[in-house]
Formats: structure tokens, sequence, C-alpha cells
């Protein structure tokens, strides 16, 4: 008997409004829920004074029998459930940490790699941590990770101290629990606030800003559950939350998800053996029949979803699913394998991440940046690929190898799958959520991949160094951009051998629709149409001149810092009588004001 | 929207055109075959050039892939007046020649060329040369390809009736073979308007329009960023629309005129003739080749008849994309004759021609000798060798896991 907190890894989202906020999808490709379980609509990405609604990380219980694999969520509502204590820990750690430097790190940190905010001696004044905090009981709020609330006799308990610029606003909390009318977690993050203690702030590089803080955060989730007149407490296996930017177009998936590559990871480290032991990927008929509905589809689907968030021909994004899912029968003919093959001749393939143009004259797909497309070395890697996993799923399918059925995988596990491949699994530049620390097994748990090893220290002091077998809070977003908004703003469009090349722009949109004005009664007679007509525009920034410091980004970084709250969200609509993605819910001037 | 059809490809259709339905189809055939013949020359120079990513290769790469639209769309035009295109027999075409029915005075000489500046500017853009303002329809003899596209508009145009309401069809229009990111969407033909439509977008695709800088198609029915090229803004990336820059006729020049240094290519024979290659591994896979290619215009003919079975996506497209290109690239690494150095040429080339007696199973013996031929030539072979012993491994894998089905459809 088990019990276990899924998703394993959840996702909260920063955000602006101080109380409204709404659950992270659950759903690949789905939108977020409002926790009254009302429909969500475009108004409650904000609350009524138009601020921008935090995420929550919604975390549940289950049980699952070691026998017949039955899961079965627990709640208060389950019988015998006395009471759920929920424990959480989070903090940021971002400027204690290394510079970010592409992949280097990886494989370990060089001893001459420099620290961010090098000058600082005592080094544990550079983490925000709140202390951990415990939450039980239906529908409580309130519990919140500030500093005016840090647990007696917990050590280093730590905030910036004063008000940032150039927000003027102090970080005082890096976010909240509150418990449901069932008792499940609900984990928000911070206020979305960034900045320096500097009167005069500037931002000068994407990813390494000394003296800068923001509120993102993340750390371990824990539950214990008391049973009707049972005295000893049951431990839930623990999860982690992750605290990030915003998800601007939550409908639309990266081709490569966090999933993906937590996925790959342990796929290469034997924990799948049906699919690669011992180094060799089980291929051809007596290999791994990869599904087509689950494993196949979704990564043609994403590149069809692109078009919606960036500027690339929707024609060759376009896939005949009926043709391509069908099965080759076995001694007949196989009349869709050319167009298979067709299909993965053109994604680039391991050991290709340096070429943008194959051996054919074709341009490798998919048009994106790499993880190391910024320093020259023996690591580049300057365009994004499929995993090692994805491309052989697809090797296997063009060779006529798969299957075609319906997803078979248990509501626990997919929670953790459908939360994740909501995320950005590549381009680790460092990315927008987990960055490459998400491809190292050491830190996860030997019995479950997705699992991350963890350490509540719930005593204090956070430690400074690289535990994989014990993470502590702060230990996984540490990597990332500081300020988020920096990196945010600057991975938008990458210049790389003549051409332009996309970061993430099913994270962060690039260019977008817009709906249609409203047309008046008087001017509803049919217009022929123009150039103008359903023309995308750039989400943020100018889109005619590629070399402009705004080319579809803030002129400067400082700029996110200001405005991130007011960008537009990209949300499918009925428009004009046809589903499209339109941009929804801006409130930031277009043109941008430019100070 | 309804356009207004007798200004269709900017062409101006008076209206006084008689056709028979048959002299339709003549019309449409023969510009199947015109788009067709296009397409070996530029392959041919096209697998000249070993760098894949030079501008010259990717402009003509292009270029070809838009022309394999031009031949499904034309076909669709042909099949909606009840014919059926023909690509093999006399319908193949012959190397050097002219287009078929051009006027051989004004017209290129269309022949199977290593690529250069040269044949970039005096042949190829010449092919694709705009029709002057003003320049009458003409179904044969014409100087520009737009004037039989215009002959063709005409005689639809001015046809009583519906010409593509015919009731019994031999044919089958497709959409769904014309894979990629390149220019245009393959409609089907059932009336003057979607006629219309088609021709309009071959023509300006090709040749462009006359002035330049009048747009071409200035909206496109997926999206607005359909291409990706250079920009005004000096860059290369998304364009909008359709711009003059794509024109097949812009493209050609600007290779032609271009002060770069055009990339490297294979020393190969132009307007091959394989009876005169004294190597005897040059004649055979030039004999391999034209099997291939004569097999593969079989099977695409089948792809464009109702009632028969579809290889296209089975046969045919595994044929273009895994076996033809890699026969090619072989052949052109081949010294044409005996004791030649394939660095220095001449090398053999395809020489595209139809033969009748193709099949699957002579094929896939054809290349398993031309492997054990070309591995006893080479005990120790050289990196060339070994590199073209590679692909045609490769293609043989292909045809080997086609062969079944190909020949359960009779190919």
């Amino acid at each position: 008997m088990s019990y276990k907190i899924y998703p394993a890894i959840g996702v909260a989202r920063v955000g602006n409004a101080p109380s409204k906020f709404y659950i992270g999808p659950e759903s690949y490709r789905g939108l977020p829920s409002n926790p009254d379980d009302t429909d969500f609509t475009e108004q409650d990405l904000r609350d009524d004074q138009g601020r921008l609604c935090r995420q929550a990380a919604r975390f549940r219980i289950y049980h699952i029998d070691d026998d017949t694999g039955v899961e079965t969520e627990i709640t208060l509502d389950s019988p015998n459930v006395k009471s759920i204590r929920w424990v959480a820990h989070i903090a940021n750690k971002k400027a204690s940490w290394y510079e970010f430097a592409t992949n280097e790190g990886e494989q370990g940190y060089a001893s001459n790699h420099p620290l961010r905010n090098a000058g600082v001696a005592d080094r544990s004044t550079l983490i925000i941590d709140p202390g951990p905090r415990v939450i039980l009981g239906r529908s409580v709020t309130g519990v919140n990770f500030d500093s005016a609330s840090v647990p007696s006799g917990y050590t280093g308990a730590n905030f910036p101290d004063g008000v940032l610029n150039p927000v003027g606003e102090a970080i005082t909390t890096l976010g909240e629990l509150q418990t449901d009318a069932a008792g499940r977690l609900l984990l928000l993050g911070g206020l979305g606030i960034a900045g320096s203690l500097d009167d005069d702030p500037a931002i000068h590089q994407y990813a390494n800003n000394d003296g800068w803080w923001d509120d993102t955060a993340d750390g371990p989730v824990s539950a214990e559950i008391e049973f009707e007149g049972e005295a000893e407490l049951v431990t839930a296996e623990a999860a982690w939350v992750l605290v990030g930017p915003p998800s601007y177009a939550p409908e639309i998936p990266n081709l490569v998800t966090l999933w993906d590559t937590i996925f790959d990871a342990a796929v290469r480290n034997d924990k799948f053996p049906a699919i690669q032991s011992q180094g060799f990927w089980k291929r051809g008929a007596d290999g791994y029949l990869p599904n087509f509905q689950t494993e196949i589809q979704p990564l043609l689907e994403r590149a069809t979803l692109y078009p919606w968030v960036t500027a690339i021909p929707p024609k060759p994004h376009t896939f005949d699913m009926t043709r391509l899912g069908t099965l080759p029968v076995a001694g007949e003919s196989d009349e869709n394998r050319g167009l298979r093959n067709w299909i993965l001749d053109y994604l680039r393939p391991p050991s290709a991440e340096n070429s943008i143009i194959n051996a054919k004259g074709g341009t490798m797909m998919p048009y994106l940046a790499g993880d190391n497309c910024l320093i020259e070395g023996t690591l580049t890697s300057k365009y994004l690929r499929l995993t090692d996993t994805q491309y052989f799923f697809l090797q296997q399918w063009a060779d006529g190898w798969f299957v075609n059925q319906a997803d078979t995988t248990s509501a626990a596990e997919a929670l953790t799958r459908n939360v994740l491949e909501n995320c950005v699994g590549g381009a680790f530049s460092p990315g927008i959520e987990m960055t490459w620390i998400s491809r190292n097994t050491s830190i996860y748990r030997a019995d479950d991949p997705f699992r991350i090893n963890h350490n509540l220290c719930l005593d204090g002091p956070l430690g400074l160094g690289f535990t994989p077998e014990a993470m502590e809070p702060g230990d996984v977003t540490r990597y990332m951009a500081i300020p988020w908004q920096a990196d945010f703003n600057e991975c938008s469009s990458q210049p790389m051998d003549g051409r332009v090349i996309w970061w993430w722009p099913a994270q962060r949109p690039e260019f977008v629709y817009l709906e249609p004005e409203p047309v008046s009664a008087l001017k509803a007679i049919p217009a022929p149409p123009t150039i103008d007509s359903g023309r995308q525009v750039a989400w943020i920034g100018t889109d005619f001149d590629q070399t402009r410091d705004n080319f579809i980004a803030f002129p400067d970084d400082i700029l996110m810092v200001k405005y991130w709250d007011q960008l537009g969200f990209v949300m499918q609509k009925l428009v004009d009588g046809e589903q499209r993605f339109v941009e929804v819910s801006r409130t930031l001037a277009r043109p941008e004001p430019n100070a | 929207m309804s356009a207004d059809i007798s200004l269709c490809g900017g062409f101006t259709s008076a209206g006084n055109t008689q056709a028979t339905i048959e002299a339709l189809r003549a019309a449409a055939q023969l510009a199947v075959q015109v788009e067709f013949t296009t397409i070996p020359a530029y392959l041919t120079a096209l697998y000249s050039i070993t760098d894949t990513a030079s501008e010259a290769y990717q402009h003509l790469r292009s270029v070809v892939m838009e022309e394999m639209y031009h031949v499904n769309q034309a076909a669709n035009i042909l099949i909606g007046l009840g014919g059926v295109p023909q690509f093999t027999g006399t319908a193949t075409p012959v190397y050097p020649g002219k287009l078929p029915g051009a006027n051989p005075e004004t017209t290129p000489t269309v022949g199977l060329y290593r690529a250069s500046p040269e044949v970039f500017g005096n042949v190829f853009a010449a092919i694709e040369t705009p029709a002057p303002a003003n320049a009458p329809p003409q179904g044969s003899n014409y100087d520009s390809i737009a004037q039989l596209y215009h002959y063709l508009w005409d005689a639809i145009y001015s046809f009583d009736g519906n010409p593509f309401d015919q009731g019994t069809v031999g044919g089958r229009q497709r959409e769904d073979i014309y894979l990629g990111k390149f220019g245009g969407n393959v409609i089907p033909v059932t009336d003057k308007e979607s006629c219309c439509r088609a021709i309009t977008e071959i023509v300006k695709q090709g040749e462009g329009s006359v002035p330049l800088d009048s747009p071409l198609i200035p909206i496109q029915s997926y999206g607005s960023y359909n291409h990706y090229g250079k920009r005004t803004d000096g860059t290369y990336g998304p364009i909008l629309g359709t711009p003059y820059e794509m024109s097949h006729f812009i493209k050609f020049r600007s290779i032609a005129q271009s002060s770069s240094p055009f990339p490297p290519t294979l020393p190969i024979t132009s307007n091959p003739n394989p009876e005169e290659f004294s190597n005897p591994q040059a004649s055979a896979q030039a004999a391999t080749f034209d099997l291939n290619y004569s097999v593969m215009l079989r099977a695409l003919e089948q792809t464009f008849t109702a009632e028969a079975p579809d290889p296209y996506f089975g046969v045919v497209l595994n044929m273009m994309h895994r076996v033809l290109p890699k026969l090619a690239r072989a052949l052109m690494n081949t010294p044409a004759f005996s004791g030649g150095d394939a660095s220095v040429g001449p090398n053999a080339a395809p020489a595209w021609r139809y033969v009748d007696n193709s099949g699957f199973a002579m094929l896939e013996l054809s290349i398993a000798a031309i492997i054990e031929a070309e591995a006893k030539a080479h005990p120790q072979p050289n990196a060339r060798v070994r590199e073209s012993l590679t692909v045609l491994d490769e293609a043989l894998v292909a045809v080997r896991e086609m062969r079944p089905m190909a020949e359960k459809l009779g190919l």
C-alpha cells in the first residue's frame, strides 16, 4: 500500500493580483480552472482591477494498491480520513548560485565558473527563504510564505532588505498555501516582483544580474494522513512545486515538453527497459511499439499549433492524421510509409544540433534555438532537436512499428504528465520553469523518475551546495535567469547563421493574431480582403525589422520587469465563425510605452 | 468573394476563342508536359551542386518543388476537363530540346546541365521569362509559358457552359501530394473560377508579373507568413504574402547575377548520352536510373487515374525522396569514361529516358548489380566510392521495402 502526492512536480506561476487566482491546467493543453469550478474564461486571467492572477499548483493524494494498481484519490471526504497535514517549503536561491552560462555546469561546474554576486561573502544572505509552512483542514487560506510568519525556531529565514527598484515594492512573500473544500493543497507563488536595491537599476544580461532579486521559487511538498482510530500517521510520497513565469498561451504546448525531457532522461537511464535497455534501443517489430495517439500524434499537433504564436508557414505544419495513424497491415502494402519517412527526414536527428540544412537541402525542424547557441565551444548545440526518445518513437513509427490505441495512462500518472507537458522541455538557455537540471537523473528517486529526492529542511538553515540525493527548497530554480523577466524578454528571437531563429513561441508568444474589431451594423457590408486582413502582429515590440532592438521584444529587459503583468494571453476562441487562437486580456497599450 | 475571372492571371480575355473540349484537354496536357519538362533539367543542375545550404541550391530546390506543384495543379485542370495526365511514352520529355510546343526561335534549349551562373541565367531564367505586356495568347509556338496559359484560359473562359462538368471522368484530382513549405496550395478544379485561381497562381509563381513591383498574390488561403526569404529589412526571415522576389524568374536571375561565388559542383557531363560512356559502371548506373525514373512515371500516372490503386504515398513519394536522388548522386560521382578520375570528370549524369520494360523486380536486381560491380571495381574504395556505396545501399533498402506493395499495384 502506498500513498503518493500528485502531480509529482506541480507548477505554480507568479501574478500580481493579491487574492484572485486560478488553478493550473491539469489536462494536456488545457485551460486553467477556477477555484469555484465555474467555466474558465478570458475574464479570469485578471482580477477586477486588471491585475494578472496567479496560477496555483493543486496537489492531491492518491492511494495506490500495490497488488492491483488501482488508484483512489484520498481527500478529507474519503472514509476514515481524519486529517491531512500538508507541509511545504519553498525558497529562491538564484542570487546565491553560479552564473548561468548555457550548458556549462550540466556535467558539474568548472573551478573557474563565476558565481552570481561574487562579492558577497555571506552567501546565505543571497537566499530568499521564508521557512516551511504547514496547513491542514478544509478551505483554509492565508498561510503565507512571508517574512512576518516565519515559524518559531526556524533558522536561516531571509528576505531582501528593502524596496526594490524600479518597481518600488519589496519582496515580502514567496507565496501562500490554501486548501480546497476537500482538503487538497493549493500552492500559490509570488507576486512577480523583481528588482534591485540599486537606486538606478539596469539589466545588463539575459540570465545573470548582480544585485537583482525575483520572487519565483521551488521546493518540496509533503503530506501526512491521519486515519480514524489509528495513532500512526501515514506519510505520502512527497512532490515538488516549481513557481515560474506566467503561461501566456496555456493551450499551446512546446514541441519538447518538460515531461518529454524528464522521461527521456529516465529512458536513457534504464528506467524503461521496454524502450531502451543497457544502452540499446528496442527497435523493430519486436521492439517498443509507440502509440500513435499518445506518442506520435501530439508531436505533429504541436507543430500544427506553432503558427498561431510565431511567424511560420502553416502549410508544411499541416498533417493528415488519419493517413499517418493508419497501421500497416502485416504482409500487406504499407501505403503511407513514404509519407511517414518524409516527415521523419525533416526532423533534426541526434548529432545534427548545429545544422539547419540537411543533406537533401531541406530545412531541419524544429526551427528553434538550441541549448547552447550563445557560447562557442565543445558543447555547442545551436538548434533544438527532439529528445532521443521522441526521435526513437518517430523512427519506429516511420518504419511501421507502432500501435494506434486510446491512452491507458492512469489518472494519477496522467496528472504529472499533463502538468509537465504544459511546460518547456528545451531549449535550456536557461528555459522557463526548469533548466537542464531536469535531465540529471541523480536528483530523482530511483523508484520514480519524476519524483525529486527531497529534504524539507524543517529547521533550517538551507545549504549552499548541490545535494542531489536530498534536494532542498530553491535547488531546482536557482539555475534560472535572475530576474526571469530578462531572459523572458530577450529570448524571443536569435540571429544565427544568417537567419533569425525562434526560442519558445509556445510559452513566450512572438507573433499573435488579434481579434477583429467588432463590426457595427452600418459597417457590415463585406469588405474585400486586404493584405492587412488577419495579419499577425508582434506580441511585444515591432516586427518589420529583425535587426531593431525592439524586434518582437522590449528594447530593454527592465521594461519586462515593469510590464510583464500587462501582456496579452493567447486563447482559443470562435472568431468570424472559425476556431482561432487570438490575443486576449492585454492591458498594455500597443505600441508599448518605451520608457 | 467572387473574382473577376475575365482578368484571370492578369490576362484580358476577349472571349472569342472557340475550342472543343478535346482541344481544351490537349492544351491542358500540353501545360502538364511543359511544367514537367522543366523538372529533370532543374534536378540535374540541383544534384550537381554539392553544397545543399548554398543559396543557388536552396533557390533551385524551391523552384523544383513549386514546379511539382504546377504539374499537380495543371493535372487537376486536365482531369477536371475529363482527361487523364500522361507522363510516360511520348509524353516523357527528351533532352536536349525545346519546351513542348514552344517557339524554337525565341525560347531556350532545355538541357541537362551541370549548374553554373550561366545555366541559371541563360536557360532557367529564360524558361521562366515573364510575358511582355500585351503578349498574345499562343496555344503553340509560344514565346513564354504565360502565353500558353493565356491561350488555355481564353479557351476555357470562352467555352459555352462549364467545361469542368464532364460526365465520365477517368482521372482523380489530387490535393494531398504537394508537401512541404514551398508556395502554392493545390486546389481541385471544378469550374471556371477555380481554374482561374489555379492558373493565376501557377503563372505568377513562375514568371512573376509585369511590372515586377506589382504584388503577386496578396493573400493565400493560409495565414499571412507563408514564406521565409530575404526581407525588406535586409535579413532572412518570415515574409508577408507572396512578394515578387519569390518568383522563379527572379530567383534564377538573382543567382545568375550574384557577385558571391557560385557553390562547388560535381564535374558531370552535360546532356549525357549513356551509349557513349565507356565506364561500364557509369552505363549500368545510368540504365538503373532510367529504370527507376520510368517505374516512377508509371506510378505517377496511376496516382492521377481514377479507380486505380493509389501508389503515391507508398511508392512515388518514396522513389522521389529516397531512391532517385541517391541514384543520381552516385551516378554523378562516377566517371563517364574508363580510367577517369571522379573528382576531375567528366562524370556521368542521368539521361532521364523512359524505358518501356520496367518493373520493381528488374529495378531491385539492377541496383544490387551496380553495388556489386562498384564494390568489385574498387577493392580499396576511397571516400567518394564509399559514399556512393552507402547511398546505393540506402536506395536498395528503400526499393526492397517498396517492392511487395509496388508489385501488388502492378508496378
